[in-house]
């Protein structure tokens, strides 16, 4: 059965000191890193999105889910942004019907 | 009757034989055909638009009308199943691997599984992702027989082509379609929506094993054996601090779990 690596390991992973090591390894430097999920402090933001690029419902057009929007810059797609983010890219917290006339660059 | 009704009005919609369809609307025959061939062309447009929206790079990699043509091909050879849009066209990657006029494109079978994986992804359930504090401190017996649980949102899509550089390139959004080399090495792409958009990562043979071994309730030990074979020089603390990192994992398994499986065939 061909367990053994063609070539040593800096690490022995075929042992459970190697897994452990590697597993405390690991969870040291994950919990320095920047996390990548933040769901809190993510807010939606309408009217900033570029057809095809929103997330969920447009309530005033009709279509229901991801990439589905048609017009640029539409006031009832939205997508998540950092929280207090959103104004400061011309965006809006409440959905509306119409585009948004100072979109962002 | 009504069964019958739905099926001779089935048969007409998706292309075959009116003539029995045509019998059951009222007025006269010439109007009931054409009247018939409007409900047909919306029947199959909103499919056809259902998989142009869910494969936007397929389609944009072929081309609106050959995507078209091709998608009507595949509303013919596959009804919908069930009253749901949401569920349609999860057998067009497999429909496009065995469509002749394809063949000159041997990739986009692959993108389009691609395009698949992300729309389940995007619609599988929620759940918190396991931080790095829920696994400190375990004892060496417990992290080596520890089994990790993914994200329902985690698919792996494997292809001996370069999918993901070839989904890049060809986004709705993106307005210039820069060349891609189709035979660069092939890519296998770790799809995930952790927080709340889906997004796609790279990854190497070793992490991919490691990844599958774990989804399929393979202890660490063991899914870490299975990463060292597909790939010698697989890190294991590295792989394990970019998902914790990541949030690709989303729970702990039981630990009765049967462990140290023989990994080979």
């Amino acid at each position: 059965m061909p367990r053994t690596p063609s070539r040593p390991l800096a690490r022995p992973l075929s042992n459970p000191l190697g897994i452990a090591a590697a597993l405390a390894g690991a969870v040291a430097a994950a919990a320095v890193a920047q996390p990548a999920q933040a769901q809190e402090g993510q807010e939606r933001c309408y009217g900033i999105t570029r057809a095809g690029e929103n997330l969920c419902e447009n309530a005033f057009q009709g279509h229901s889910c991801a990439g589905q929007a048609t017009q640029d810059f539409h006031g009832g797609d939205w997508v998540l942004v950092p929280a207090g983010t959103c104004e400061e890219m011309q965006g809006a917290l409440e959905p509306y019907d119409g585009i948004n006339d100072t979109p962002p660059a | 009757m009504l069964r019958e009704v739905q099926r001779s009005v089935r048969t007409a919609l998706l292309g075959g034989d009116p003539a029995a369809a045509e019998a059951l609307v009222a007025g006269n025959a010439v109007a009931a055909a054409e009247r018939l061939l409007v409900h047909r062309n919306n029947a199959q447009l909103s499919l056809i638009g259902v998989l142009a929206a869910d494969f936007p790079v397929t389609r944009r990699i072929v081309g609106a009308d050959f995507f078209t043509a091709m998608a009507r091909q595949f509303v013919f050879a596959h009804p919908p199943l069930r009253p749901e849009l949401l569920a349609y066209g999860g057998e067009l990657p497999d429909f496009i691997a065995g469509f002749p006029p394809a063949r000159p494109l041997p990739y986009l079978a692959d993108v389009a599984r691609l395009e698949a994986a992300v729309k389940g992804s995007y619609f599988a359930a929620d759940a918190v992702s396991l931080r790095p504090a829920d696994l400190a401190g375990l004892q060496d017996e417990v992290a080596a027989e520890l089994v990790l649980a993914l994200h329902p949102s985690v698919r792996i899509v494997a292809s001996p082509f370069p999918i993901l550089t070839l989904h890049r390139a060809n986004r709705a959004d993106r307005a210039a379609v820069g060349r891609v080399d189709t035979t660069a090495p092939g890519e296998t792409v770790l799809v995930s929506r952790i927080a709340a958009e889906v997004t796609l990562d790279a990854i190497g043979p070793g992490d991919a094993a490691f990844l599958t071994a774990v989804g399929a309730g393979r202890p660490l030990i063991d899914a870490a054996a299975a990463a060292c074979l597909a790939d010698p020089a697989f890190d294991l603390q590295a792989s394990l601090t970019l998902h914790l990192v990541h949030g690709t994992f989303a729970g702990t398994g039981s630990r009765g779990w049967p462990h140290r499986q023989d990994l080979s065939p």
